[in-house]
């Protein structure tokens, strides 16, 4: 049983009725209300990955429900950076942006392979050769204390985000039985499964 | 979510109704704010009728915890469901909070 598709806008609202309706569609499916809280819990924390691993807040939302569980679909459009990309790939449980099914979803993932960094970085032809005039440019190019202080800053910001990224992961990897993460170009769609205990 | 306020002496009784989530986890954090400027040495949180917590709570949990052992007070949190244990356990903050 597939439900309909509900709109995520960043809005408090449209994400708090997406929510109230997954938690009903699964008491409605004869979950007892601990796994309904769970299945709402994982929608929750899939929306918050996905706004603080890529920065996007709207896109659609879908359960499927099956004989011994359900499926939680997330689907945005956005542009990737190299960066955001693997973090949004290590959520998957495999580690790998796994294709959709059917011959236009393949044919997509590999336009977006080819299309994306990774190609490039795993180019195993590519050498670097560092030479020492190389090395006492880059000693020159050492930061100053202003510029270092706001450095640390920032990385202590970054540090702050990734603490809290990671909460959201540790409960999407403890309670979900399936993560697939599938990126086309500038489609992203993230599928967790949870299989009814 | 319901937020009450009981100060008892030093132990200051923070009591949740309903769910800490994305959407209500601002509440809670404006109120500890002033809850923490007042001043405390003993913060409890009775989380008998919270049904439910995300990451969004844990966060606000998290930060609540930092600034009582910054002022050098104490922390607890009773009560805890089993949903709600379950999602302290998942992220580890059972290592780092005191829940009974």
């Amino acid at each position: 049983m597939k439900q309909d598709f509900m709109k995520l806008d960043g809005s408090a609202s449209s994400t708090e009725s997406a929510l109230d309706q997954i938690e009903s569609l699964a008491d409605s499916f004869g979950f007892d209300s601990r796994d309904a809280a769970f299945a709402r819990l994982l929608a929750e924390e899939a929306v918050n990955a996905f706004s603080s691993i890529i920065g996007v807040n709207s896109g659609s939302m879908w359960v499927e429900m099956k004989g011994d569980g359900f499926d939680i679909h997330l689907k945005s459009n956005a542009e990737l950076n190299s960066d955001n990309r693997e973090n949004l790939i290590n959520l998957s449980k495999n580690k790998k942006n796994t294709p959709k099914k059917g011959i236009i979803g393949k044919l997509a993932s590999f336009i977006d392979y080819i299309a994306s960094d990774s190609a490039i970085g795993e180019n195993p032809f590519m050498f670097y050769n560092i030479s020492d005039e190389s090395i006492s440019l880059a000693a020159s190019l050492l930061p100053s204390d202003a510029a270092y202080w706001s450095m640390k800053k920032e990385q202590k910001k970054q540090e702050e985000k990734n603490e809290l990224t990671d909460i959201e992961q540790s409960i999407i990897e403890r309670f979900a039985d399936d993560i697939i993460v599938s990126i086309a170009l500038k489609d992203i769609e993230i599928v967790i499964k949870k299989i009814r205990k | 979510m319901e937020i009450t306020k009981k100060v008892d002496g030093n132990t200051t009784m923070i009591s949740l109704k309903g769910r800490l989530d994305t959407i209500t986890s601002g509440q809670l954090e404006s109120e500890m704010k002033n809850v923490l400027q007042e001043g405390l040495s003993n913060l409890v949180f009775d989380f008998s009728e919270l049904d439910y917590i995300s990451s969004s709570g844990l966060r606000v949990m998290l930060t609540t915890q930092k600034k009582v052992d910054e002022i050098e007070a104490k922390m607890k949190i009773t009560n805890v469901n089993e949903f709600v244990r379950g999602v302290f356990e998942a992220t580890g903050f059972t290592r780092i909070m005191d829940l009974s």
